[in-house]
C-alpha cells in the first residue's frame, strides 16, 4: 500500500502527539495524587423520591450546627429541585445532588461550583461562594430536548439576611 | 393485643411516611416490567366490562372528558396506580379500588394504542411561543421539551396533551396551580403551573385543545 510522505509524516507526529499528551497526563496524575473519588455513593435513582436524602421533603438548604450549611437538590428532566436555593457568602456550604433520570451536570458561572450528576450515584460539592448576587445554575451535559431550557437559581445572599 | 397494636402501629407509621410522597409509583425494573407485560386486547375486553366508554368514550377521546386515547402507557399506569394509592384525587379512585397491577398494565396498554385527537393549534402566538419557547425569566420551560414536538406525550410520566378536552384541560392546569393535584414527582408540572396566567392557560387549552364537535340541530 501506497502512502504518501507528507501523510506518513503527519501520522508519525500525531502518534507523538498523542503519546506525549498520555504521558503527561500519566505524570501529573501519579506525581500530584489525582485519582478517581474514592468514597463513591450510590443511590437508586428510579426510586429517589420514595424515601432518603432525596425524598421530596427533604430537598433545600439546611443550616448544619456548626455555622455551614446543606444543600440538596435533586436534577430531573428538566429542572434542578428546588428551583431556588439561597446561601449566604463567605460561608462553607456542602451542595449533595443526585438525577432522577438521565445524566446531568450542574454549573454556576463565576463559581467553582460545577459538577457531573450521574443517575446511580450522589455528587458532592463543598464550596463557599465569595460574591453575592444571583446566578444561574446550567445544566451542562446534553439530557435531551429540553436541556437548553434546564436551570435553577442560586442566591448568594449578606451574611444575617436569610 | 399486642400484636394488634404493633400491627395497627406500624400501619399508621407507614401511612404517616407515605402520606408526604407526591407518588408511590418509582418506574424502576419491577414497574417497566409490570407496564409491559399489559395486554392491549385484555385492556379492551377490561374497559368495556367496566364501562369506561361512559366518561372516556369508544375512542377514549372522552368527548367532555378527560381524553385518555395515545398517552404513553407508563403514564396512564402511573395515574391508575396514583387514584389506587390515594396520590390523586377524584371520581377514579373508586373505580380504581379493586384493580390488579395486571389490570392497571392492561388498561395502560389498550389506551395507549388508541390515536389521541390532534390539537387546534388556536391560541395564537402567546401559544406558541409558551410551547416552544418557555419563558427563561419565570424558568418557564417549553411545553413541548417534556410533553414532546407535538404534544404527543414524553418519557415515563409525560402525558399526551394534544386532543386534551379544552375544559379539562384547563381544569388539570387549575388544579397544578392551585395544589389540587400533587401526583406530580418534584413538583414539576406544579411549578410550571403557578406561574402561567389564566390567560395563558386559555391559550394552551386553544392550542393543545381538541376540535370540538359541532352539535346537530
Amino acid at each position: 500500500m501506497h502512502i504518501d510522505a507528507t501523510e506518513k509524516k503527519w501520522f508519525y507526529i500525531s502518534l507523538v502527539v498523542t503519546i506525549a499528551i498520555i504521558a503527561i497526563l500519566t505524570f501529573s496524575a501519579i506525581s500530584t495524587n489525582i485519582h478517581p473519588p474514592s468514597s463513591v455513593e450510590k443511590v437508586d435513582s428510579n426510586r429517589l423520591h420514595l424515601d432518603g436524602e432525596f425524598k421530596e421533603d427533604n430537598l433545600g438548604v439546611k443550616k448544619n450546627a456548626d455555622g455551614s450549611y446543606t444543600v440538596t437538590m435533586v436534577a430531573a428532566r428538566y429542572g434542578f429541585y428546588p428551583q431556588r436555593i439561597e446561601v449566604p457568602i463567605n460561608t462553607p456550604v456542602k451542595i449533595r445532588m443526585a438525577s432522577f433520570d438521565v445524566l446531568h451536570g450542574i454549573h454556576a458561572p463565576f463559581t467553582n461550583f460545577n459538577t457531573m450528576v450521574v443517575p446511580g450515584y450522589i455528587s458532592e460539592v463543598n464550596t463557599s461562594f465569595t460574591k453575592t448576587g444571583e446566578y444561574p445554575l446550567f445544566c451542562n451535559e446534553f439530557c435531551g430536548l429540553g436541556h437548553d431550557h434546564m436551570w435553577s437559581k442560586l442566591i448568594v445572599s449578606e451574611k444575617g439576611s436569610n | 393485643m399486642k400484636l394488634l397494636t404493633i400491627i395497627f402501629g406500624s400501619f399508621l407509621i407507614i401511612t404517616t411516611v407515605q402520606a408526604d410522597v407526591s407518588s408511590l409509583v418509582a418506574f424502576d425494573k419491577d414497574t417497566r416490567a409490570i407496564i409491559k407485560a399489559g395486554d392491549a386486547l385484555q385492556g379492551k375486553e377490561k374497559a368495556a366490562s367496566m364501562k369506561c366508554n361512559k366518561c372516556h368514550a369508544e375512542n377514549g377521546q372522552g368527548d367532555d372528558d378527560v381524553s385518555v386515547a395515545g398517552h404513553p402507557a407508563t403514564y396512564i399506569y402511573k395515574q391508575l396506580k396514583d387514584f389506587q394509592d390515594g396520590k390523586r384525587d377524584g371520581v377514579m379512585r373508586k373505580k380504581v379500588k379493586q384493580l390488579t397491577n395486571q389490570d392497571m398494565a392492561d388498561f395502560s396498554a389498550w389506551y395507549a394504542t388508541l390515536p389521541f385527537a390532534k390539537g387546534t393549534e388556536g391560541g395564537g402566538q402567546l401559544a406558541i411561543d409558551l410551547v416552544y419557547k418557555g419563558d427563561p425569566k419565570r424558568m418557564l420551560k417549553p411545553c413541548s421539551t417534556c410533553h414532546g414536538q407535538n404534544g404527543e406525550g414524553g418519557k415515563y410520566d409525560s402525558a399526551a396533551i394534544t386532543g386534551q378536552n379544552k375544559e379539562a384541560f384547563i381544569e388539570m392546569m387549575e388544579a397544578f396551580k392551585e395544589n389540587d393535584r400533587t401526583n406530580d414527582i418534584y413538583s414539576r408540572m406544579r411549578l410550571i403551573a403557578k406561574v402561567l396566567t389564566e390567560k395563558e392557560i386559555q391559550a394552551l387549552a386553544e392550542y393543545y385543545g381538541a376540535p370540538e364537535e359541532e352539535e346537530e340541530e
